[in-house]
């Protein structure tokens, strides 16, 4: 763990704002509870050096001001993954007023694991058990008022889908803030002893930190520690630690788990009773949704929903704005025209500019929907089943099971692709699909080189040389994504099991407001990319201004780079082709219209078979367009990143190109 | 002669419906195996088997469900117990 943060700083708030933080296990609720009080006045902000995201808000309550952050959701905080580093980090640096740890009703014998972790870090902590209405559904009781005593702190029942128990939530909160209230101190079985040896050990060096913490979180095996230890004191721990392993039987870091879990199971044995009443239908569902047969049929009807849903629906609405676009940039033009501005000066503003807005506002609608119906299957419990089912092939080429979904939505969109890593658990899995994800043909250019393909070829083996050409992009995604394991040296995917919860009806408004929020994420993160890459595009088609398409800047540049492209007998037509499907993969083919006119269809036959389908394959692979690297650099907050994608694909399609152009003159 | 047989097992051959007792761990793995001890698989901890094809394998531990992946199933040694006991 690394303290380069300075304490408070990562959310500046006032000496009177009171700072919480919400803590807890993934699928407990936190984030609708989070959402449900403070609305949809949200920052969200990543973790200086860490990909993880965290949001917060400041909401007013009886006159008091609160800083609420969401922190990320995690099974444990042992720090084995970014997101437990995070909610440490959070915990330790920024010192909340009060930390609030949410659970699960029903799944109370797991979740207080995190709670008894947490109180190692802070006692002032209220524990909300939330879900209090399933709870009651399946026949679980709990005696709130009895872990309240025993434990020290306050606990509350919320229903957070509905509000219940918000504001006494809220209470709560200024109730340990102004009371002090601290927890009782927790002591656990069989490893006491050591860890109050320990405790005393490093007393001397502990820096503001808890001694206890620190010795427990020797114990736990952890090297990474917040100070630095003279060696006689490391000494003494080593042989605290090597008795511990003669009289414990087991390795002190797993006691202390058996120590943490024991309390939990003394808790849950005192406070919870329950007559367990079957869920149906998760039951039902489970036993069909895994067999084989029916599971990659479902997770394919799933995505088909969710790629119809964005596409023809987000599409729709996209076409609307599109259009409403198109009407603008003539009255804007107009207006700047009639301002005093000069023609060019005018027609940059209303065509690269605000056509530039235009472009970010027509995938609004795509990334909403794509995000609504994703949350909406992933609040439902399927969309964990769905990464489990795809699990199997995905981890294969080191992948998670999620990673499917941007995945194959990139044949509808590469951006949209791009955008859908945010649903992916770690950074280096949202890196990979990134790249990878650039080799799948969008729909614009699966209809070019579907065209181009009947151009070249004679129309009975077109559907064949059509299925080569995607079955090499499937092959050039896996050799990718080996390639960039080998580099990461990361081999496998990480997700050894996935918790799959109970099949809940998600509320509509807590999906739409989190879908709204992530949408907002997109237009702001990858949006001034999107503008700057049309001006930048702009500039390079327009000047010198009223110039045809060769003798512009683009021309010009497809003209030297011509220069290399004739080994492969590229012209200047071709390569200003390919630079103009740079910024739209459907310009390449008007492009090719405009520069041979009917011609085209005889394009075999001017530049050559071989140098026509060296075209096609370099078409195909390579860099994405300017929309998506744009995405690419937004999402990731990596510019160096959309360089790679760019160049790494480029490397990558000229190659192919290489071989296919062998292959088409061995062939004739 | 009676003959007890032991029968412990890696959880990859586990009978769905069942309900076992987590043994051990093969030795490897620091990373998985701990964050399997803090989703509650820890020895002596009693859960049940959902669902098993040897492909997929779902588990009901402490209240919640996990799906393990078939690999780490062959590394989690396991015991079946008197269905009685609550997972």
């Amino acid at each position: 763990m690394k303290l380069e943060l300075d304490r408070g700083k990562f959310i500046p708030h006032e000496k009177d704002e009171i700072l919480v933080a919400f803590a807890g296990n993934p699928n407990v609720g936190k984030s609708t509870l989070f959402n449900k009080i403070t609305g949809l006045n949200q920052h969200i902000g990543n973790w200086p050096g860490k990909t993880v995201e965290i949001a917060w808000s400041r909401i007013t309550y009886k006159d008091r001001k609160l800083v609420i952050v969401d922190l990320p959701g995690t099974y444990s905080l042992s720090g084995m993954s970014e997101e437990e580093q995070v909610a440490i980090d959070f915990i330790i640096n920024e010192k909340p007023d009060v930390t609030v740890v949410i659970t699960d009703a029903s799944a109370l014998a797991r979740n207080l694991y995190l709670l008894f972790q947490v109180l190692e870090l802070t006692s002032q902590v209220v524990l909300v058990v939330n879900m209090m209405d399933e709870a009651k559904k399946w026949g679980i009781h709990i005696d709130l008022e009895g872990l309240e005593k025993e434990l020290g702190i306050p606990v509350i029942g919320t229903v957070a889908l509905t509000g219940e128990g918000i504001r006494e939530l809220l209470d709560a909160i200024l109730h340990v803030k102004d009371s002090k209230i601290e927890a009782r101190n927790v002591r656990y079985p069989i490893i006491e002893k050591y860890v109050q040896e320990i405790s005393e050990i490093v007393k001397p060096y502990i820096d503001g930190y808890s001694a206890r913490w620190i010795a427990l979180r020797i114990l736990e095996g952890m090297t990474d520690l917040p100070i630095t230890l003279p060696q006689e004191a490391t000494k003494k721990i080593e042989k605290i630690t090597q008795q511990m392993r003669i009289e414990g039987k087991y390795d002190p870091k797993l006691l202390i788990v058996r120590a943490r879990y024991d309390l939990v199971d003394d808790l849950v044995l005192k406070y919870i009773k329950r007559r367990k009443i079957e869920d149906e239908i998760t039951e039902k569902i489970d036993l069909t949704i895994f067999k084989r047969g029916i599971n990659y049929l479902s997770v394919f009807g799933i995505f088909y929903i969710i790629f119809w849903l964005a596409f023809e629906v987000g599409g729709y609405f996209g076409e609307l704005i599109d259009s409403g676009i198109n009407i603008v940039i003539p009255l804007v033009y107009d207006v700047l025209l009639s301002a005093g501005l000069s023609d060019h000066i005018s027609r940059f503003i209303a065509e690269g500019v605000i056509g530039g807005v235009g472009v970010v506002l027509t995938f609004f609608p795509l990334v909403f929907i794509f995000y609504l119906s994703y949350s909406f299957i992933e609040n439902l419990g399927i969309m964990a089943r769905m990464a489990f089912i795809m699990d199997r092939i995905f981890s294969k080429l080191g992948l998670e099971g999620k990673a499917f979904f941007p995945l194959a939505l990139s044949f509808g969109c590469n951006v949209v692709g791009v955008t859908a890593t945010r649903i992916l658990s770690s950074r280096k899995q949202k890196i990979m699909s990134m790249i990878t994800l650039s080799f799948i043909p969008c729909a614009p250019r699966i209809a070019v080189l579907g065209l181009l393909i009947n151009i070249v070829f004679p129309s009975w083996i077109g559907p064949i040389i059509f299925m080569i050409y995607i079955l090499v992009s499937f092959m050039v995604v896996a050799f990718t994504a080996y390639l960039m394991n080998k580099i990461t040296k990361q081999g496998g995917s990480e997700s050894f099991f996935i918790e799959l919860p109970p099949y809940r009806i998600p509320s509509l408004k807590v999906i739409s407001k989190i879908s709204l929020i992530r949408t907002e994420g997109f237009v702001l993160r990858a949006g001034k990319w999107m503008v700057l890459g049309s001006v930048i595009i702009w500039i390079l088609v327009n000047i010198p201004p009223s110039a045809s398409v060769e003798y512009t800047i683009a021309g010009m540049i497809g003209g030297i780079l011509a220069i290399p492209g004739s080994l492969l007998g590229l012209g200047w037509r071709e390569m200003i082709a390919l630079l103009f499907g740079f910024t739209a993969k459907e310009l390449t083919l008007s492009v090719l219209y405009t520069l041979y006119g009917s011609a085209l269809y005889n394009l075999p036959a001017i530049i050559g078979f071989p140098t026509a389908v060296a075209f096609m394959t370099i078409y195909a692979y390579y860099t994405p367009c300017i929309a998506t690297v744009a995405a690419i650099v937004g999402e990731s907050g990596d510019k160096k990143l959309g360089l790679l994608s760019i160049f790494y694909s480029l490397v990558i399609a000229l190659f192919l190109g290489v071989i296919s152009y062998l292959i088409a003159i061995l062939l004739t | 002669m009676v003959y007890i047989m032991s029968r412990v097992i890696p959880l990859f051959y586990a009978e769905p419906g069942r309900k076992y007792k987590v043994i051990s761990f093969v030795r490897k793995g620091f990373g998985w195996r701990r964050r399997l001890e803090e989703i509650g698989f820890v020895p002596g901890q009693v859960f049940e088997v959902v669902f098993n094809n040897r492909g997929y394998i779902v588990v009901e531990i402490r209240g919640s469900r996990f799906g393990i992946s078939p690999g780490i199933a062959r590394k989690i040694f396991i015991e079946g117990v008197n269905s009685e006991i609550r997972a």
